[in-house]
């Protein structure tokens, strides 16, 4: 079920310091901090993280899709081998939409509501290739046809509130991959829709992904999501990556213990019939502007020490491994049998 | 909230002209115990031509400072009246339309498109040509016209609130209907009309003065009206006596559409900057 | 000893201006003192129209709701308040953006006339730190608090009355994990204290196993589905139910005890629900008969029941003991 990490691939995207500011008269505050990735073709890498991890700017950075009261600054942004780093308005354009596309959480605000599919779909392919209308009304039926709408010519003529929340998502993504982009950024994409039918889209996803060779970068909050789409995952606290790896390893032997909170905070078992209480993360998030000046998560850390409340822990490769850690205290790979 | 609209340059302007406004209807007898009809000096006399007299006289020889100090009281009360009234049966009908919905809401409209469909200033002329030329009749001519789109404003608003999970709470903790309205309902539904409030107030001044510059407001009373009437036959010469009591009508309109924006900023948390 | 909650034959109208949708087609259901019945279905299936015409903000187009044996009155909610509370999905817009948290908690009391104004204070001040709301933030309006606070705030105010029934819609769904754990165990504490019987909706399985004695799918209006909270979990017996295993739970886990069921299509349209069974346009499984006869709940032993004709055929895979 979980895809397969172990096949090398190209780098398609990566990233390194990126942080976003948001600007104030009183003092810039770091919404998100030095935070590096990459992303292979062919890969999902999934960022996860609760609400205010900083997830979802960081997809909006990407795109520099951001309203100018926040300031992006990286030390290299490479994607596709172009160097992104400080593009310039123009750098971007040419990018967005013809190598790096993106598809939102709600596909009701996403989708234009007084235009039919058909100009949706046909305007989109038509900003990143000179074609005639219908040859590009030709091009949108292939590309309904590819996220698996039936009846995809009937479908054209429909306004987007016509359509169920399973529909209007493929519809945006057959939008995102009207410019034939190299990388998918998914923000949430599922959330919004029911399991059978976030189950569906998930899939088309990942078909999508083989036979087209994208990269995606995939945000979410949903550990079962990451599992059933993602080749590697990065965990976000507070505006910074504190944990990232192949799924498998992270999940089965996290190290962090913000990871390990995490996947024993969810549900398992029955509490009526044995009783256990859940795992309770003590406290909240800190609010951006209040964080501790070490690392971000002590507060609530059980095996936090002297040196993680002065310090912030760098965000270190371990030897030897595709592992990466943020952490002074980590668990231990010994408690792993 | 008040401070948040003194902050705002529009909010703190728009405050402290209308405050030196009330501040002349309130001083008016203490300045100019003669009232305004009494005749001090010969008539036509420019702005300044005599100390004591700062605004110069009218066509009967008036103090036109003390003409405009007593014009402010008219104004201010005819706004408020007026305004007043036209928010009492505003929101009552607009609250009761979207709260109850359906039938109720069906009647309440209909009524509220009928009134609406009123022009304000020729229904005020025709009212106070078929009842007497009074304050209160015209306040109430003001008011009839007036209340329609504080209704719709209302409606609108009551019929966002009412779907609110808070209010369904409350219904769940068996809340009578009636206090729901006043308790959760409108408290949450009247910023916007708070902000229409101060718009309206400004459009009952200008046609207080409209109908008092046509010989049709109350010949018993000195307003801003009257004088700019009083001035019109020798506009071409001493033009003073019609701008001096425009201006001060300027002003004031000036002033609650200055303080309306700035309430309006402080009420909505999302236009303004952290 | 009449069920704390009984539900008969529910039918809920809603009318459009196509026609008239049946939210809830017929639903019975009943729940014992203490217990936590967790209700699952995707949207469109009812549950929602369900909840709020059980707790009076709907009125039933037929179907009796009984309390301890009792009948309520739709008309006199005020009694009903005492009995039966709710507590809201969205921590955003279940609280009066306007009053302070105590007053949130203190109303409720008001209403009712419990006590005078020194002892409803107290009260209230009392069930804010027995869900964690310390005195220091009582006087903060919602939008100062967080999320998780937020909810506790709704879970404090539905306590006021001392209800014997709570509903709770969707309670942790629009929460972050780490704070879902902390609210969840809140509720659980709270009806071990007080005895509370809990109708759990949500579309999150693994939470509704987790704090069920017994599970309830529904599907357009209908319960397709219902019985022993570890029995649905581990022998789901209905395919929609397994459907709804397939992706949320274990793939393998499911596909151990019967068929595997990928649903294709869309939810029909409510307007014009499936002659037969109502699920049988999107079940891979269907046959004939699911066309022309509706499906019965039938009881497969301890208590689970199914409504589905080709249930029997692999109702006896994993647990042949199975009547």
């Amino acid at each position: 079920m979980m895809p397969n990490a172990s096949v090398p691939r190209e780098s398609l995207l990566d990233v390194e310091g990126l942080s976003i500011l948001i600007k104030d008269k009183r003092g810039d505050v770091r919404a998100v901090e030095d935070v590096s990735f990459s992303v292979a073709a062919g890969e999902t890498l999934a960022l996860v993280g609760e609400s205010g991890a900083g997830k979802s700017l960081t997809a909006l950075a990407l795109m520099r899709l951001l309203p100018k009261t926040l300031a992006v600054e990286a030390k290299r942004i490479t994607l596709a081998g172009k160097d992104l780093t400080s593009p310039s308005e123009l750098d971007i354009r040419k990018v967005r939409g013809s190598i790096m596309a993106m598809i939102f959480q709600d596909p009701l605000s996403a989708l234009n509501p007084v235009l039919t599919v058909e100009r949706q779909l046909v305007e989109a392919i038509r900003l990143h290739e000179t074609i005639s209308r219908s040859d590009a009304r030709a091009r949108a039926l292939e590309l309904l046809d590819m996220v698996r709408i039936p009846a995809a010519s009937a479908r054209l003529g429909e306004y987007p509130h016509r359509l169920s929340g399973g529909m209007r998502q493929r519809v945006m993504i057959a939008m995102a991959l009207a410019g034939r982009p190299r990388l998918i950024l998914a923000d949430e994409p599922t959330t919004a829709l029911d399991v059978t039918i976030s189950g569906q889209i998930l899939d088309l996803l990942k078909e999508l992904q083989r036979d087209l060779g994208l990269g995606m970068l995939f945000i979410t909050h949903d550990l079962h999501v990451v599992r059933s789409v993602a080749h590697r995952v990065a965990v976000m606290y507070s505006g910074r990556v504190v944990e990232s790896g192949t799924v498998a390893d992270v999940f089965e032997r996290p190290r962090h213990p913000y990871t390990e909170g995490l996947i024993q905070a969810r549900p398992h078992g029955s509490f009526v019939t044995d009783g256990h209480r859940l795992r309770e993360i003590a406290g909240t998030v800190p609010v951006p502007s209040a964080r501790p000046p070490g690392c971000a998560f002590e507060p609530r850390c059980g095996r936090a020490e002297a040196d993680c409340r002065q310090i912030v822990p760098p965000l270190v490769l371990e030897p030897g491994t595709a592992r990466s850690l943020a952490c002074f205290h980590p668990l231990q790979q010994e408690q792993y049998a | 909230m008040l401070r948040r609209v003194l902050l705002s340059p529009a909010g703190f302007v728009g405050l402290f002209l209308l405050l030196m406004i009330i501040g002349m209807a309130l001083s008016a007898g203490y300045f100019f115990p003669k009232g305004p009809w009494a005749l001090v000096a010969r008539p036509y006399m420019w702005p300044g031509q005599r100390p004591g007299l700062p605004f110069g006289t009218d066509s009967l020889g008036r103090n036109i400072l003390a003409a405009i100090f007593y014009g402010a009281r008219v104004s201010l009360i005819v706004g408020l009246v007026a305004t007043v009234c036209a928010l009492v049966v505003g929101i009552t009908v607009g609250s009761l339309a979207g709260y109850f919905g359906r039938g109720v809401d069906a009647v309440l409209m209909r009524i509220t498109d009928a009134f609406q469909t009123i022009p304000g200033f020729l229904f005020a002329i025709v009212l106070v040509s078929i009842l007497s030329p009074s304050v209160t009749n015209i306040v109430i001519a003001i008011a009839v016209v007036s209340w329609p789109p504080v209704a719709r404003l209302t409606r609108a608003e009551v019929l966002r609130v009412r779907e609110t999970e808070y209010v369904q709470s409350c219904k769940i903790i068996g809340m009578s209907t009636p206090r729901i309205i006043l308790t959760q309902v409108l408290p949450n539904s009247l910023s916007p009309v708070i902000v229409v409030a101060a718009v309206l107030v400004a459009t009952a001044i200008i046609t207080e003065a409209g109908l008092s510059f046509l010989g049709l407001g109350d010949p018993n009373v000195m307003s801003w009206g009257t004088l700019i009437n009083v001035g019109r036959p020798s506009i071409r010469s001493t033009w003073f006596i019609c701008v001096l009591p425009g201006l001060f009508v300027v002003m004031t309109v000036l002033a609650l559409n200055l303080l309306g924006d700035a309430i309006n900023d402080a009420l909505n948390p999302h236009f303004r900057k952290r | 000893m009449s069920p704390r909650l009984q539900i008969d034959a529910m039918v809920v109208e809603h009318r459009t201006k196509r026609g008239v949708v049946h939210a809830v087609a017929g639903v019975s259901l009943e729940l014992e003192a203490g217990e936590t019945l967790g209700l699952v279905g995707e949207s469109g299936c009812g549950k929602s129209s369900l909840a709020r015409a059980i707790v009076g903000l709907n009125t039933p187009k037929s179907g009796a709701i009984r309390i301890d044996g009792r009948a309520t009155d739709p008309g006199r909610r005020g009694a009903q308040a005492r009995a039966i509370q709710m507590v809201f999905q969205d921590p955003y817009g279940s609280l009066n953006p306007r009053m302070s948290v105590r007053e949130l908690v203190e109303e409720p009391l008001s209403v009712h006339r419990l006590g005078n104004r020194a002892e409803r204070a107290a009260r209230a001040k009392a069930l804010l730190e027995r869900v964690g709301i310390s005195a220091a933030m009582q006087d903060r309006l919602p939008h100062q608090l967080s999320g998780g606070q937020r909810q506790r705030v709704g879970i404090a105010r539905a306590m006021a009355l001392e209800p014997k029934i709570v509903i709770c819609d969707e309670p942790v769904s629009a929460l972050d994990v780490s704070v879902q754990a902390q609210v969840l165990n809140l509720l659980l504490d709270l009806q071990k204290e007080q005895e509370l019987t809990f109708l759990f909706i949500s579309h999150d399985l693994e939470v509704v196993r987790y704090v069920s004695h017994r599970i309830a799918v529904m599907y357009l209006g209908v319960i397709v589905e219902i019985g022993p909270a570890e029995g649905v979990w581990s022998l789901p017996l209905h395919p929609y139910t397994r459907a709804l295993m397939q992706t949320a739970g274990d793939a393998e886990r499911v596909a151990a005890t019967g068929p595997m069921v990928t649903l294709a299509s869309e939810l029909p349209n409510p307007l014009h629900p499936p002659s037969g069974c109502r699920f049988r346009t999107r079940c891979p499984l269907a046959i004939e008969v699911c066309a022309r006869d509706v499906p019965a709940l039938e009881d497969f032993g301890d208590g689970h029941r199914v409504a589905c004709h080709r249930a029997r055929e692999w109702a006896g895979i994993a647990a042949p003991a199975h009547a």
